[in-house]
């Protein structure tokens, strides 16, 4: 009775209501010290990606320094930076900063005169969670930019080029076919064959609306025009003419360009390529009895100089200029890639050939880096080439592929090649050339008529043709 | 003999633990506000750190020469000749007696970049003129609180001028 009455009397907590008691103590413990760590772990963590923010942001101004000023140099990858007496330099692969953050800049060709550079910070602040903070930014080689009187091609490609849509289109009237196009912020202009000597064969294009591109102007110089490059004010075109085969025109006013100047030279055979740059044209010609390739100073626009020329033997279907090195798709059997040394423009001297298989002429040919594709008309041969030109003097054959159709021009934009071909079907291709051994046909377009000459800018792509409807604006949206 | 209440052992016994689990409390909440002006302050460092930045990215973007300090040498002083002319041109001074960083833009009144609640204790600028054919510049910047002077924030900022 007594043990009884004492069992009653006790009144305090059981077990159960302490646990609780303990569990709930714990807990609120557990939830301020989460609490308080959580917010030094924020702190740290906005502390760690400002810091991270500086370095990668010094990793973009330091590797853009390295990379414009040693641009042929520097080829792509990954890359660390070191600050040693007062000069950023790359070393190794990546670098290492208080202990931490790693740092990496990996360095990408986009287009013949731009790389991106990105530099990605990257940090662990335990290892369960790794950070990373990643700056870009696209520089642009502007020594060639200014050579090629700034036409840079802009952005890089975007969109679905695997399905490729007309954005708009312009006819140059009845009996006009284009022959070339060169393209510069969105004002296109345009070479011409005319079925009739009367009719005009130069214009200029107004793409700043690509949905509606309208002619602003035209010109008739003669005969018709073989090809066009412009560069600031002035339009260097070549004239298929006997005579006047190279002619300067003045565009400072798209809506009425002015001949300036026509030059003729021996061999009363026409003019049928032309490059600038760097106040030089670098002209070809049909086969004549005289030579076909002249450099051809004007830096007075009114008065262009023939600095030198070099016997070709054979027609000049294309040049393009990179440094002092000069590459032609020609009409010879043996040398269909021809590579010259222009140094020495009273001098010029042959630097290397190559001899593709089967007898079909160059007609194209586009150096990126240090790989150039080149065009073939068609024949027994494949027309699509590309070639390694890390060493000049010896073009080394990547790979052929064979479209079966002459290969009239091409364009090369970061993974994609634009070409213009003689197919009655996919007159537009587009091909992937990610993998230079093995590049793969991506989409086409089929045109009324051959596509003539590609020009790329800003993920648009230009193409002329021998037609009518003479000039078609691509785009991939 | 009813027995209602604790006996001494127990009452001692609770005691303790009352006074333990309130001084582990007492410890936490004051921890809490320690830690929390802690994170205040270290916030406001780094909010200041990045505001230099800032300003100085934005002055460094529009700069065509850089006067001060010097070709290869050091100084607390940044002059910058910019392409704006409301900018130009553009100083950072450390005014090391009252802690401040004083940016002072064209005409514009001098105005310090840096807040009370921080003190700058070092603004170096080292002018690096290299084959890169521009100046590369490299700036130290130190940061205390002023209320927590153990509170410190040290970086380094490089800008390569494009000229």
């Amino acid at each position: 009775m007594k043990d009884s009455k004492l069992m009653k009397n006790r009144n305090g907590q059981s077990l159960i209501e302490i646990l609780i008691g303990l569990a709930l103590i714990v807990l609120g413990l557990g939830s301020a010290v989460v609490l308080v760590y959580g917010g030094q772990l924020m702190l740290l963590d906005r502390d760690n990606a400002s810091t991270a923010k500086s370095l990668a942001s010094e990793g973009v101004s330091g590797a853009s320094r390295i990379v414009k000023n040693n641009w042929s140099v520097i080829s792509d990858g990954n890359y660390g930076l070191v600050f040693a007496s007062g000069t950023w330099q790359f070393s190794s692969t990546s670098d290492i900063s208080l202990n931490l953050f790693t740092r990496r800049i990996n360095v990408k060709t986009v287009g013949t005169n731009q790389r991106e550079i990105k530099s990605t910070v990257s940090w662990s602040p335990d290892p369960l969670r790794n950070l990373s903070v990643e700056l870009v930014t696209m520089i642009t080689n502007w020594t060639v930019v200014q050579d090629t009187g700034g036409d840079t091609g802009g952005g890089g490609t975007t969109g679905d080029w695997q399905n490729p849509k007309t954005l708009g289109s312009v006819d140059l009237g009845p009996g006009n076919s284009a022959t070339d196009l060169d393209v510069i912020n969105k004002i296109v202009y345009m070479s011409s064959k005319a079925s009739s000597a009367a009719k005009p064969d130069f214009f200029i294009v107004n793409a700043t609306n690509g949905q509606s591109p309208s002619i602003a102007s035209s010109l008739n110089t003669g005969p018709g025009l073989n090809a066009v490059d412009v560069a600031g004010n002035y339009a260097y075109v070549a004239n298929d003419d006997t005579k006047n085969q190279l002619q300067i025109i003045s565009v400072s006013n798209i809506s009425n360009p002015v001949l300036v100047t026509s030059s003729t030279f021996s061999g009363s055979e026409g003019g049928i390529s032309i490059f600038y740059k760097g106040n030089k044209i670098y002209f070809g010609m049909e086969q004549n009895a005289s030579r076909e390739f002249y450099v051809i100073d004007v830096s007075a626009p009114s008065a262009p100089v023939v600095l030198g020329s070099y016997e070709i033997g054979a027609d000049v279907n294309s040049i393009f200029v990179s440094g002092d090195t000069a590459y032609l798709a020609t009409a010879i059997d043996s040398k269909e890639l021809l590579v010259l040394d222009v140094s020495n423009p009273a001098a010029i001297t042959e630097s290397g050939f190559y001899d593709i298989s089967g007898g079909a002429n160059g007609l194209t040919a586009y150096p990126v880096d240090t790989k150039l594709y080149f065009g073939r008309a068609s024949g027994s041969n494949k027309e699509f080439d590309i070639f390694n030109i890390s060493n000049q003097a010896s073009p080394a054959l990547l790979v052929s592929k064979d479209i079966s159709v002459d290969l009239n021009d091409l364009r090369i934009r970061d993974n994609l090649a634009f070409l213009g071909t003689s197919d009655s079907n996919k007159e537009f291709q587009v091909w992937n050339i990610s993998s230079s051994s093995n590049p793969t046909l991506w989409s086409s377009f089929n045109f009324s008529q051959v596509a003539t000459a590609v020009d790329y800018e800003d993920n648009l792509v230009y193409v002329a043709v021998r037609s009518n409807d003479a000039l078609r604006i691509i785009t991939s949206q | 003999m009813r027995r209602d209440g604790f006996t001494i052992i127990e009452v001692l016994i609770y005691s303790a633990l009352l006074a333990i689990f309130l001084g582990a409390t007492f410890a936490f909440i004051s921890s809490i506000l320690g830690t929390t002006d802690t994170l205040l302050e270290r916030n406001e460092l780094i909010a200041n750190q990045e505001f230099v930045e800032q300003k100085l990215s934005w002055i460094v973007a529009g700069a065509t020469n850089v006067v001060a300090p010097i070709a290869n040498s050091s100084s607390s002083r940044l002059q910058i000749s910019v392409v704006s002319s409301t900018l130009n041109p553009s100083i950072f001074t450390f005014a090391s007696a009252t802690g401040e960083i004083i940016l002072k833009t064209g005409s514009m009144a001098s105005a310090s970049i840096t807040n009370n609640r921080v003190k700058v204790k070092n603004f170096w600028i080292q002018n690096f003129s290299n084959n890169q054919s521009t100046s590369t510049l490299k700036i130290s910047l130190s940061l205390e609180s002023s209320i927590y002077p153990n509170l410190v924030s040290t970086s380094t900022f490089f800008y390569a001028l494009s000229q």
